[in-house]
């Protein structure tokens, strides 16, 4: 009969083990500052759905938070990043964001470091392409989801508890939330408070903290490992000691370089690969479309209401759409002025400075796609984002 | 809970456990034991589903009443109509969960493992039917096959037979020690698989890789990368689960057949069904292809061996994408292996006539390689990327 | 049925007359008898022993050889 060994098995438990009880404290002596830096532009959804290194980023003042969403993967020598460091500026741009991470995503990171928001500068880009009638829906809000900002959420007794209330509400339309049944019972306490919801989640709540508590130390763990740089498209000397004028010339030239097989101004490249072959079709796609009654503009109001809370000093970057390209999708133009509009309203109303591009709908350059803004786009961001670092 | 997804399921299940490991440790029959732990999980497996545990309980006194139903009948008298029936009502809640959310209905039936059980319910008909089951089916034992939790959220597809067999076999102390250790063993090679490789997979390449440079790759480039990766994304996460569920059921005393041999070294298609996902394979070879082929032999309404066999095939197939949902890309999937192997048989008929593919060492290897690019792009079609 | 008979319908089967000589070869393993071939010898055993063996009964570890093969039918005769 074969000898069996279960030593292995005890080893690895015990690695287990000392991984799992290993200090936070001695863990952080792991994560550099330079760890910190590289996250600025790794855009990993690691380090989004993660509290430690954006939570050391907000508590140094060299960095200053973009949150927004796919457009800022769209990196090019007038990306805010490439722009910043080419120029030496006093501010680090650190991405948070990519496809998906809409208002209610960013809400649920925010309000994860609602504490650290108090006076810190902030840029939050707007896109317009959140606004769809039903919002975000499960199959963008299930990979940007994270678990730790819905637990921290449940744990979080700092933010206003009826904007807490109202998030819960929203938070528990979506699948993956309702399939944790450790999270709704916490939950659906905080919103109807009754009896039978108190011990339950009473009974929960200690599973729920260990949880959370797991849940830190993986990011922990993350962290410590590091996020890889992304290739920037950095070009120093493109963007060094120029004026805006001249910045604005050579990103026009830079975009004339790269969008010139189409009448809509998109990226070559991206024409021929996404609208070239089925672009009879989409005439007159969107003629049918409408921003109104979007779920979006409550997650939106969302955001306003705790960067009020939470006196935080945020500026609302308004994207515009590619005006060439939607008049042929048959988007009227009306519709989507009056969108514009309600974004600067709502904005305004909340007391935060706008930056409001949607005057550049039809600016050749300024937009690479549809709906992404680049090369001359990036320029007028970046004048935006140094006139709100000083005021 | 979702089976083997959390740290907490693995923790739950290794507390419950503990007895188990200990009975068996000294020779003692843990059988009683591990039924309610089955009942335990099965409670936290659907405690937050309402409408799966009553779909659940729904579709188990339906189960048992036709198996019941049917062995007494089948000591009485054996008309295929009434074999044909039950064969059909015993498939008909999995059809319902297909159909309904086509007509909009999806809230009305379902719950996780539905496909799974639906054959194991299915096989215990056909196996009255042919006599292999004679003796009576004590009710506790059925509910434990039907619902044996390590296998109840996506197989392995055990038989009752087999499964009845080591229910009631207590291994020696020295036996368990292998259960145990082979057991520990396959559930620590599914951490391998599914927590680590397939993670890794999935997100630095097929999240991260895929969703950042795509502008930047050629169409072919990314969906070439796309289609490799998903492939063996596939198998580690399948595989690693399929090691959790058989390592666990090893613990409880219960040799769960193997779900995967290596299927990415076959050297054809029939080779490759013979190592992936083999629990199902075998079950639509055994009761499907076969009962098909025997079938029409026997009655002699289609005299040509190959057209019965290349139809069986289609069939075969046809089921296994149907079966996997309604979807065209799995009825594409279903056909593309239809077409693969009865190509292949038809390849392998004419050579044994003019012998042009030899059999050696180099011939082996260049057999592996065409066989994996054809299996991966099968799995592209199964993603479903290629459509949408 | 002698087991000899077993043998002759066996190697008609398979198309090879090893079969009559290697009785504890496996015959599955030898790549001899397929899915298809197992119906064959099914359908045959059937027609001329009068023995009908269930298709799941015909499993792949206890009717791989010529000598298991012919004990089992002798078991059922």
């Amino acid at each position: 009969m074969k000898k069996y060994s279960f030593v292995p098995l005890f080893i690895a438990v015990s690695l287990f083990l000392v991984f799992l009880f290993f200090p936070n404290r001695w863990l952080e002596y792991f994560i550099s500052d330079k760890k910190v830096q590289q996250a600025a532009t790794s855009l990993s959804p690691l380090m989004f759905q993660g509290d430690y290194l954006q939570g050391r980023m907000l508590a140094d003042d060299k960095y200053f938070p973009i949150y927004g969403s796919s457009e800022l993967s769209r990196f090019d020598p007038f990306h805010p990043s490439n722009f910043a460091e080419a120029n030496n500026l006093d501010y680090t741009p650190f991405l948070i964001g990519r496809g998906g991470t809409q208002s209610l995503i960013l809400f649920m990171d925010l309000a994860s470091q609602a504490e650290q928001l108090k006076g810190k500068k902030i840029a939050f880009i707007v896109s317009p392409q959140w606004f769809i009638t039903e919002g975000i829906d499960n199959a963008h809000f299930e990979p940007n989801y994270s678990m730790l900002k819905a637990y921290n959420l449940a744990f979080n007794d700092t933010i206003d508890p009826e904007l807490k209330r109202e998030a819960i509400r929203r938070i528990l339309q979506f699948d993956v939330v309702k399939r944790d049944t450790i999270l709704t019972t916490l939950y659906e306490y905080e919103i109807s408070p009754s009896k039978e919801h108190h011990w339950k989640a009473k009974l929960v709540r200690p599973l729920a903290y260990m949880k959370k508590k797991l849940l830190e130390k993986k990011d922990l763990y993350y962290a410590a490992f590091g996020f890889p740089n992304r290739d920037h498209h950095q070009d120093n000397d493109l963007v060094r000691n120029k004026s805006w004028e001249e910045l604005l010339e050579e990103a026009s030239n830079y975009g004339k370089e790269r969008a010139n097989n189409n009448p809509y101004f998109m990226d070559n490249d991206y024409y021929n690969h996404n609208y070239a072959p089925i672009e009879a079709k989409l005439k007159g796609y969107k003629k049918n479309a409408t921003f109104a009654g979007s779920l979006e503009y409550q997650d939106f109001q969302m955001v306003l209401d705790l960067f009020k809370d939470k006196g935080a000093d945020p500026i609302f970057i308004s994207l515009p759409i590619n005006g060439l390209w939607y008049d042929y999708a048959g988007l009227p133009i009306e519709v989507r002025n009056e969108f514009y509009q309600s974004i600067v309203d709502q904005v305004e109303t909340a007391g935060f400075p706008v930056a409001d591009f949607s005057g550049h709908e039809y600016d050749p350059y300024f937009l690479k796609d549809p709906m992404h803004i680049a090369w001359k786009g990036w320029v007028y961001v970046d004048q935006a984002l140094i006139e709100h670092w000083k005021r | 809970m979702i089976p083997f997804e959390s740290f907490y399921f693995f923790f739950i299940v290794g507390i419950l456990l503990i007895p188990s490991i200990i009975m068996g440790l000294q020779g003692k029959a843990s059988r009683k034991y591990n039924m309610v732990v089955t009942i335990i999980m099965l409670a936290i497996i659907f405690a937050n589903s309402l409408l799966g545990t009553i779909s659940l309980l729904i579709f188990t006194i339906w189960q048992v009443v036709l198996v019941k139903g049917y062995i007494a009948y089948r000591k009485k008298a054996n008309s295929t109509a009434i074999f044909c029936i039950g064969i059909i009502a015993s498939i008909m809640p999995l059809i319902l969960v297909k159909i309904l959310p086509i007509l909009g209905l999806n809230h009305l039936f379902g719950f996780l493992g539905v496909s799974y059980l639906t054959f194991k319910a299915v096989q215990m008909i056909m196996e009255i039917r042919d006599g292999l089951i004679k003796s009576e089916i004590p009710l506790a034992d059925f509910l434990y096959f039907l619902l044996f939790f390590p296998s109840l959220s996506s197989g392995p597809i055990d038989r009752w037979r087999r499964f009845q067999k080591d229910v009631h076999t207590v291994p020696t102390k020295e036996a368990y020690r292998e259960y145990l250790y082979l057991g520990i063993n396959k559930i620590f090679r599914g951490f391998l698989y599914k927590f680590i490789i397939a993670f890794l997979i999935h997100f630095y390449i097929i999240v991260q890789l895929l969703e950042t440079h795509y502008f930047e790759l050629h169409p072919v480039q990314y969906h070439l990368l796309n289609m490799y990766s998903y492939s063996l994304y596939l198998f580690f996460d399948f595989a690693g689960y399929s090691a959790f569920a058989i390592g666990i059921s090893y613990i409880m005393g219960i040799k769960t057949p193997e779900n995967f041999h290596l299927p990415f070294i076959s050297r054809n298609i029939k080779d490759f069904w013979n190592r992936w996902h083999m629990t199902l394979s075998f079950w639509f070879r055994d009761y499907v292809y076969m009962r098909f082929a025997f079938w029409m032999t026997k009655k002699k309404w289609i005299k040509n061996r190959v057209t019965i066999s290349n139809l069986g095939y289609l069939m075969l197939f046809l089921l296994m994408g149907v079966w996997h949902g309604l979807a065209p890309h799995y009825i594409v999937y279903g056909l593309y292996h239809a077409c693969l192997i009865i190509g292949f048989d038809f390849f392998d008929r004419w050579n044994k006539k003019h012998k042009v593919w030899p059999k050696n060492k180099f011939t082996h290897v260049v057999a592996v390689i065409i066989t994996f690019h054809f299996v991966c792009f099968g799995f592209y079609i199964f993603s479903g990327n290629l459509f949408y | 049925m002698e087991k000899q008979d077993v043998y002759d319908l066996l190697a008609e089967v398979c198309q090879d007359d090893v079969v009559k000589e290697e009785l504890d070869m496996d015959i599955f393993e030898a790549g001899l008898l397929d899915s298809f071939g197992t119906i064959t010898l099914l359908v045959e055993i059937e027609e001329r022993f009068g023995i009908s063996v269930p298709i799941t009964e015909f499993n792949r570890e206890e009717w791989n050889t010529p000598n298991k093969i012919a004990k089992e039918l002798a078991d059922r005769a």
